[in-house]
C-alpha cells in the first residue's frame, strides 16, 4: 500500500508541489498577521480556586496590571519641593494615560491619600500634601506627618524617606507592552537630572518577558544555522542541508499561520515552539534522508530510491510522529491557556512535518539532480560517529549486562538527586540577577514593603456587614499576627482607616488606636469618608473588604508557607463569625496556583503522554512489552533530568516541567525508529548480531544526528535572557543526549538479554544469536 | 410691586438672551449673557430660610439599594450669598442623630462641625471638601451648595429642548487651576430651563475632558412665587465610572419660616 502511495506522489509531483506551495502561501499570509502579546489570563490556570478568587478581587478592587514608579533623588530625601513636584507631575500625567484606572493611581501627592489628625475639638481631614510648593514650615513638618500615616509610610514613601513610589493600575484589557510604553514615555518626558526613576511591577516584568521572548526570532535563526551545520557535518551534501530545513521551516510557517488564522497571540511560551518544531521536523527529515542515502546506492535510480524510502520509513514515521502529536495534543487538557496553545501549535507543526515529508519532500527529491546526493560515501567514512556506533555494537553484543548495569546505576543516582527536587515558580526569577527587571524589583523591595502581594477577601452576609466591630476586630487581629511572618512588609485594610479615625476623634490619643466597640460609631465614622478614598480596601456596599499584604518574596514555596499560616490564622480569627474569608489573589496567589497546577497537571500530563505513547506503540508493535521498550529510554532520560535539577537546585517550574513532555514525545521516536529498523534488519539477515550492527550503523547513527540536531537547536535557548528559557534549553539538550544514548544502548542490550517476543524472533535465530555472543572474543 | 419688578427683570433677561442668541455677536457679549443666566440660576434657589426632608437613595452598580433620610434646616446669611445649613440624619438607625453644621464663607474655607452620637462629641472639621462626596453619595458638597458664578467662565452653547423644556445649554469652565482642584471638575455643561432658570440636567467633566457624572433634575416646584424662588424635588446623579447612582428627593419643604441665627450653633447640633 505504501508503495502505491509513494508511486502516486511521484507521478503527480507537480500537483503535489503546487498544492503544498499554495497551502504554504496561505499559512504564510496568516503568519504575517501574528502579534505578540502576553495576557495575564492566558498565563494562569483559570479554574484554580485561587485564580477565581483573585479574578473576583480584581473585579471589585482592580490591580490586575500594576506599574510601580519609584522616584529617588540622587542625594537627600524626597522632602523637598523639587522631588514632590516631580512626584505630583508624574502622578497627574500617568493618571491621564490610556487604560489607567484614574482613581487607582496612588502616590504621596494623591488627594485621596488623606491625613486625619485630631487636635482638641478639631478633626483635620485633608490630603497629606496640598497645594505644592510647600512652605518651609510645611516641608519641615512633612517627614513626621508621613511617618505617622500608616497608608504612606513604607508604602508610598520608604522608611528612610529617600524614595517614593507611584502605583499605577491599568485595566485588564490593556496590553502589558502598551502600558509599559506609555509609562516609559511619560517618565522620559518628566524626569530630570536630579532623580533616579525606577520602574517595576507586573506591567514591567510582563513587558520584558515579551521583549525577551521576541529575541526568540534571532535564536531561531541561530538554531536553523546550527541544525543545518550538523546535517552538513553528518552527510556532506547540499541536499542534507536544504531539504530537512525546508521541511522544518515550512512546518514552522504552517504552525505560525495556524496561530495567525485563529488570531492567537504569540507569548513567552509559544515563542519557543518554532525552535521545537524546527528540531523535531528536522529530526524526522533526517531519518528519511538517512534511509534515502541507503536506498540510493542499491538502485542508482533516484526515483525508485525515493519510492522505496517513503514506503519503508513512512509507517515508522507515522507511528513516531503520530505519538508525538498525540502527546502534545494531550496538553489541551491543561487549565492554562498558553499551555494549550503550545500543545496545539507544536502538534500541528509536527503534523505539518509528517505531511511534508510524505508529500512535498519526496516530490522535490525525485526531481533534483543526483549530484546533490554525492559526497555521502566519503562523509560516512570520515564520520567519527561510524566508529562510535561500531564500538557500542561491539561492547554491547559482548556485555549487554554492563549497559543495563550502568543504566540502573545512573537511574538510582538520579533518583537520589531527584529527591532534592523543589517545585517553585517566580515571575521575577525569570530574569537573571543582573537584569534591569530583577535589579528594579530589588531596588523597590529593599526600600519598601515589597512588590509581591496576597489579597485576602473578607465577604460579609450582606450590605454593611463589614461595619461590625466583631468582624473588624477579627480582621485587625488577623493582620497584625500575619504581619509578624518573615518577609511580610506591610498590610493595608479598612481597619487601619477606622483605627486612625477613632484616634483622631479622641484627640490623637494613642490609646484609642483601635476598633471601637460600637457599630453605630463605626457607621458614623465612615460617613465622614468619601467612598472613593475607601475604594482600595472596601466596596461601596461595605460587604467585601480586601486585606492587602505586601511581601518581599515572590517564590511559590514561600507563598505556600504564608498561605497555610494565613489559613490557620483565618480559621482562628474568623471561624466563629458570619463571614467568608478567601485567602488568595495577588502575585503570591498566582504563584501558588501555578505551582499546584504544575504538580497536579504536569504529573497528570506526563502519565498521559506515557500512556498515549505506550498505547500507540503497543498497538503498532502488537505487544504491551514493546510499548514498555519504547518508553523506557525516555523515562530514564526524565529521571536523569529530575536528578540533575535536584542536584543543581533548578526548580521544577512550569517551564522545566515541560521538558518531561518534550523528552517523552521526542525520546520515544528514537526507540520506535530503532525497534522498527531492528525488526527489518533481523527479518532480512535472520541474525541478531548482524541485525544489531546493521541497525546501529543506520538508524542508530540517524538517532545520534537527530538528537544532536535537536539538542543543538534547543541549546540556542541558553542565549536567551530569560532564565527559564536557559533552563529549558539546557535540560532539553541533556534529555536528548540521554534518551538517544538510552535508545542505542539500553534497547539493544535488553533485546540481547531478554529476547522479547514482539520482535518475532524465531527459535532458530535466537540460538544463532546466543552462540554468536559466546564465540565473540 | 415686588412681583412686577421680578417679572420685569425676567423679561429684561429673556430679551437680552434672545437678542444675543440671535445676533451671537462677540464672544465677550455672549459670555456676559451666559453669565447672567448662570447668575439667575444661582439665585433662583436662594431662599431666606428653608426646612425640608431629604430622602437619599444610593443605588450601587449591582442594584443594591441603601436608603437614608435627613432633616435639613437652612438660612441665607446677611450677605445674601452664603448659607448656613444644619443637617440631621433620621434614618438608618446606625447613623440616626448624626448631625452636620455648615456655615459657608465666601472668603475662605467653610466652617463645618460634625456631631457623632456614638461618641457624644462635636468636632470641628477642617477640610477643603468641595469635591468630596456628600455623605457617601454621588453628589459632592460643591454639587449641593452651588459654586459661585464668577469662579467659572460661562459660554452659551445653544438653546435646545430637554425633557420637553426649552433650555439654555451653558458650558462653564473654571477660571483657574485652583478651582479645578477645588471642584474636581474641568468643565460643566448645564441645561438651564428658560422658564424658571432651574437646571434640568448637568454634565460634569474632569480635567481631561472625560464625562464623570450626569445629574438629572426634575419635579421643579415654585416655593416662593412672590420672589420667584424654585426648588427641584428630585435630583439624580450617576457616576459613570462606577455606575453608582444617588437619588435625592425633597419633601416637606417650608420656605420663609423665621429661624434665628443662634439655631446654627454646635449647641443645637448636640441636641439630638
Amino acid at each position: 500500500m505504501m508503495l502505491t502511495y509513494a508511486r502516486f506522489i511521484i507521478k503527480n509531483r507537480a500537483a503535489v508541489i503546487i498544492t503544498i506551495v499554495v497551502i504554504t502561501v496561505f499559512f504564510g499570509y496568516h503568519a504575517l498577521s501574528l502579534e505578540m502579546a502576553i495576557e495575564r489570563d492566558n498565563q494562569l490556570p483559570q479554574s484554580h480556586p485561587l485564580i477565581k478568587l483573585d479574578n473576583k478581587i480584581m473585579d471589585l478592587f482592580g490591580g490586575a496590571s500594576v506599574a510601580v514608579i519609584a522616584v529617588a533623588p540622587h542625594t537627600g530625601t524626597i522632602y523637598n519641593n523639587k522631588t514632590l513636584g516631580l512626584i505630583a507631575k508624574l502622578t497627574d500625567e500617568v493618571a491621564k494615560l490610556k487604560g489607567v484606572k484614574r482613581n487607582n493611581v496612588l502616590s504621596i501627592t494623591s488627594p485621596r491619600v488623606k491625613d486625619i489628625v485630631g487636635r482638641n475639638d478639631t478633626l483635620d481631614i485633608a490630603p497629606l500634601i496640598e497645594n505644592l510648593p510647600l512652605s518651609g514650615e510645611e516641608l519641615k513638618a512633612l517627614p513626621a506627618k508621613v511617618r505617622a500615616n500608616e497608608m504612606a509610610t513604607a508604602f508610598l514613601v520608604s522608611e528612610d524617606g529617600r524614595t517614593a513610589v507611584i502605583f499605577v493600575d491599568f485595566d485588564s484589557s490593556t496590553y502589558f507592552a502598551d502600558a509599559y510604553r506609555e509609562i516609559e514615555e511619560t517618565v522620559d518626558r518628566v524626569k530630570d537630572d536630579g532623580h533616579e526613576i525606577v520602574l517595576a511591577g507586573s506591567v514591567v516584568y510582563m513587558n520584558f518577558i515579551q521583549v525577551y521572548s521576541k529575541k526568540m526570532a534571532i535564536l531561531f535563526v541561530l538554531a536553523v544555522c546550527i541544525v543545518g551545520l550538523i546535517h552538513f557535518e553528518a552527510f556532506r551534501t547540499i541536499q542534507a542541508i536544504i531539504l530537512p530545513l525546508v521541511t522544518a521551516l515550512v512546518s514552522v510557517v504552517w504552525g505560525l499561520g495556524l496561530l495567525g488564522y485563529f488570531n492567537i497571540k504569540m507569548d513567552a511560551w509559544n515563542s519557543l515552539t518554532p525552535i521545537l518544531i524546527l528540531a523535531v521536523a528536522a529530526g524526522h527529515a533526517v531519518q528519511i534522508l538517512k534511509r534515502y542515502y541507503e536506498e540510493y546506492p542499491h538502485s542508482k535510480d533516484n526515483e525508485s530510491a525515493v519510492i522505496e524510502t517513503v514506503a519503508k520509513v513512512g509507517p515508522t514515521m507515522f507511528i513516531a510522529g503520530g505519538s508525538a502529536i498525540l502527546g502534545f495534543l494531550s496538553l489541551l487538557v491543561f487549565d492554562i491557556n498558553t499551555v494549550k496553545v503550545f500543545g496545539l501549535f507544536t502538534a500541528f507543526g509536527i503534523m505539518s512535518a509528517l505531511i511534508l515529508e510524505m508529500t512535498f519532500i519526496p516530490a522535490i527529491r525525485s526531481m533534483i539532480s543526483p549530484s546533490w546526493t554525492e559526497g555521502m560515501k566519503s562523509a560516512e567514512r570520515r564520520s567519527c560517529l561510524g566508529g562510535l556506533t561500531e564500538g557500542i555494537s561491539d561492547v554491547l553484543l559482548r556485555r549487554p549486562r554492563l549497559f543495563l548495569g550502568i543504566g540502573l546505576l545512573v537511574f538510582l543516582t538520579s533518583i537520589i538527586g531527584a529527591l532534592r527536587l523543589r517545585v517553585n515558580n517566580s515571575f521575577i526569577d525569570a530574569f537573571p540577577k543582573d537584569d534591569r527587571v530583577n535589579i528594579s524589583e530589588r531596588f523597590i523591595n529593599e526600600r519598601f514593603a515589597g512588590t509581591s502581594t496576597i489579597n485576602i477577601l473578607v465577604t460579609g452576609a450582606g450590605i454593611d456587614a463589614l461595619k461590625s466591630p466583631r468582624i473588624l476586630q477579627a480582621m485587625d487581629g488577623f493582620q497584625s499576627e500575619l504581619g509578624r511572618m518573615p518577609d511580610v512588609g506591610k498590610i493595608i485594610s479598612l481597619t487601619t482607616l477606622i483605627k486612625r479615625t477613632n484616634r483622631a476623634m479622641n484627640g490623637d490619643d494613642e490609646a484609642h488606636y483601635l476598633i471601637p466597640e460600637s457599630e453605630n460609631l463605626i457607621s458614623q465614622y465612615l460617613l465622614l469618608y468619601d467612598p472613593d478614598d475607601l475604594e482600595i480596601v472596601v466596596d461601596r456596599d461595605f460587604n467585601n473588604a480586601v486585606i492587602r499584604v505586601f511581601t518581599r518574596n515572590d517564590q511559590a514555596a514561600y507563598a505556600t508557607r504564608l498561605f497555610s499560616e494565613a489559613r490557620v490564622l483565618a480559621s482562628r480569627y474568623f471561624g466563629h463569625l458570619d463571614v467568608e474569608v478567601g485567602i488568595a489573589g495577588g502575585t503570591l496567589g498566582n504563584q501558588k496556583a501555578l505551582n499546584e497546577n504544575v504538580i497536579k497537571e504536569k504529573t497528570q500530563n506526563i502519565w498521559q503522554i506515557v500512556l498515549i505513547i505506550l498505547l500507540v506503540s503497543s498497538l503498532a508493535l502488537r505487544s504491551m512489552v514493546a510499548g514498555l521498550y519504547v518508553i523506557l529510554p525516555s523515562i530514564l532520560a526524565i529521571v536523569i533530568n529530575f536528578g540533575v535539577m535536584g542536584i543543581t537546585g533548578t526548580w521544577l517550574s512550569l517551564s522545566t516541567a515541560a521538558v518531561s513532555a518534550l523528552t517523552i514525545s521526542i525520546g520515544a521516536d528514537y526507540a520506535i525508529y530503532f525497534i522498527f529498523r531492528y525488526r527489518e534488519e533481523f527479518n532480512r539477515s535472520r541474525d541478531h548480531q548482524a541485525a544489531i550492527r546493521g541497525t546501529m550503523s543506520t538508524t542508530g547513527k540517524g538517532i545520534f544526528f537527530v538528537a544532536s540536531a535537536i539538542a543543538a537547536g534547543f541549546a540556542t535557548l541558553l542565549f536567551s535572557p530569560l532564565v527559564y528559557h536557559k533552563h529549558l534549553g539546557g535540560l532539553v539538550a541533556l534529555s536528548m543526549l540521554t534518551s538517544s544514548l538510552g535508545a542505542v544502548t539500553l534497547l539493544p542490550a535488553m533485546i540481547t538479554l531478554f529476547e522479547p517476543d514482539f520482535l518475532g524472533l524465531e527459535k532458530a535465530s535466537l540460538d544463532t544469536k546466543k552462540s554468536a555472543v559466546k564465540i565473540t572474543p | 410691586m415686588q412681583h412686577r419688578t421680578v417679572a420685569k427683570e425676567r423679561i429684561f433677561y429673556i430679551a437680552l438672551v434672545a437678542l444675543f442668541t440671535l445676533t451671537a455677536g462677540s464672544g465677550n457679549l455672549q459670555g456676559q449673557d451666559a453669565r447672567a443666566i448662570m447668575e439667575k440660576n444661582y439665585y433662583v434657589m436662594k431662599v431666606p430660610t428653608i426646612k425640608n426632608t431629604i430622602y437619599m437613595t444610593l443605588v450601587s452598580a449591582t442594584g443594591n439599594i441603601r436608603e437614608r433620610k435627613m432633616n435639613v434646616v437652612g438660612k441665607l446669611r446677611s450677605n445674601g450669598i452664603d448659607s448656613m445649613l444644619l443637617i440631621r440624619f433620621l434614618y438608618p438607625a446606625d447613623i440616626k442623630g448624626t448631625g452636620f453644621l455648615q456655615i459657608e464663607e465666601t472668603e475662605g474655607d467653610d466652617n463645618m462641625w460634625v456631631y457623632l452620637p456614638g461618641l457624644g462629641k462635636t468636632r470641628r472639621i477642617v477640610a477643603n471638601n468641595k469635591k468630596d462626596s456628600f455623605f457617601g453619595s454621588d453628589f459632592s458638597y460643591g454639587d449641593i451648595l452651588p459654586r459661585k458664578v464668577d469662579l467659572f467662565r460661562h459660554r452659551l452653547l445653544q438653546v435646545e429642548t430637554s425633557d420637553g423644556n426649552d433650555c439654555y445649554v451653558i458650558e462653564s469652565i473654571p477660571r483657574d487651576e485652583h478651582e479645578i482642584m477645588n471642584s474636581g471638575y474641568g468643565k460643566k455643561i448645564s441645561w438651564i430651563r428658560k422658564d424658571n432658570f432651574v437646571e434640568n440636567k448637568i454634565e460634569y467633566y474632569d480635567g481631561a475632558g472625560q464625562l464623570l457624572k450626569t445629574q438629572q433634575v426634575s419635579d421643579h416646584t415654585i416655593v416662593d412665587s412672590i420672589n420667584h424662588k424654585w426648588m427641584a424635588r428630585r435630583r439624580e446623579m450617576i457616576t459613570h465610572r462606577t455606575n453608582h447612582r444617588t437619588i435625592l428627593k425633597l419633601d416637606h419643604i417650608r420656605v420663609g419660616d423665621s429661624i434665628p441665627d443662634a439655631f446654627f450653633t454646635t449647641r443645637t447640633l448636640e441636641r439630638e
